[in-house]
């Protein structure tokens, strides 16, 4: 029984020894874990400043790519100083914008054209057939549509008589209808409505 | 040359042409008359957009006509303008707007020598 009182103590003693070392391995276990969930959380820590970082790059280089564009656009409409002031002398001077400090009602002056303007200017001298085939079928129209007596009359200064030769408008096709054909029929209505008599065009209300 | 001199005459013409849509009456007998009915017209109303661009508008004496231009896209404008109470309204509008700044300019005089008899009287 002795024996047996030995080796159930060695055995014990084994096990002890056993539950030591598991018990020290538990332990590091632990110790390891912490070092683990530190790391885990310094990685958590990164992983939210580089959010931060990004979304702090993002929106920089986004701001920065609206500046270009705006500088761009600036850039783009660049006009001197010079040629706005004398623009804004044309427009003014001549009380296109802004009306006349004496104006008051009965004043034929108006912002837009009058009837007297519009006859006096090249769209009223184009009332000759014979300048009709300058041009093709719109601006003979809307000649039409104003009905203007053929007057010689001193230029306005609305007609811009400064006009450098370069100045082209865009797109030179007389040809505004969808369909092509039918483009000489367009002429000759156009000679027919230039031969009608002059009927009065638009009165100036008071 | 004689196609430069077609298209000088060509954008004096439309330089003309598209500032006399700043007049009401003139829209208004333009559309009594059906040409905003005119698919080629109207085409020629937005061919001449182009007038919106710097280094066309400059030339323009009444640039009030590209704001009535941008609305004669629209064909409820267009439709609208047959009516003579309409363009009637519009003129009636434009005329105030004109005379906006003369207003009040006149209205800043008035309150600068209201403040300057002030002055005056106070200084004694």
């Amino acid at each position: 029984i002795l024996e047996l009182l030995i080796q159930r103590d060695a055995e014990f003693q084994e096990l002890m020894k056993l539950a030591v070392d598991q018990g020290k391995i538990y332990h590091e276990m632990q110790l390891l874990e912490k070092v683990v969930e530190k790391r885990d959380n310094d990685i958590q820590q990164l992983q939210k400043q580089l959010k931060e970082a990004e979304h702090i790059l993002a929106t920089a280089v986004y701001q920065a790519k609206e500046k270009l564009k705006s500088i761009e656009k600036a850039r783009k409409g660049a006009i001197s100083s010079e040629e706005i002031i004398k623009y804004a002398h044309r427009i003014s001077a001549s009380n296109a914008v802004c009306a006349p400090l004496t104006w008051v009602p009965g004043d034929p002056r108006r912002p837009y054209p009058t009837d007297l303007e519009m006859r006096s200017g090249l769209l009223g001298q184009m009332n000759n057939p014979s300048t009709n085939g300058v041009n093709g079928h719109l601006p003979g129209d809307a000649l039409a549509a104003g009905r203007l007596p053929d007057v010689l009359a001193p230029q306005y200064p609305w007609q811009s008589s400064d006009m450098s030769m370069n100045m082209l408008p865009p797109n030179h096709s007389n040809d505004f209808m969808l369909e092509p054909p039918g483009h000489n029929k367009e002429n000759e209505d156009d000679v027919e409505v230039m031969s009608t008599d002059s009927s009065s065009s638009s009165s100036d209300s008071d | 040359l004689d196609h430069d001199t077609g298209n000088r005459l060509r954008f004096q013409l439309e330089l003309e042409f598209v500032q006399c849509l700043a007049n009401p009456n003139y829209l208004n007998f333009l559309a009594q008359r059906g040409y905003f009915k005119d698919k080629a017209f109207v085409n020629y109303l937005k061919y001449l957009l182009y007038w919106k661009e710097p280094e066309y508008a400059k030339y323009l004496k009444y640039p009030q006509c590209l704001h009535m231009l941008e609305l004669l896209q629209y064909e409820h404008f267009r439709k609208e303008l047959v009516n003579a109470q309409c363009a009637k309204f519009i003129d009636e509008q434009q005329i105030l707007h004109w005379q906006h700044y003369s207003r009040k300019r006149m209205r800043l005089q008035q309150a600068l020598a209201e403040q300057q008899q002030q002055n005056n009287t106070s200084v004694k």
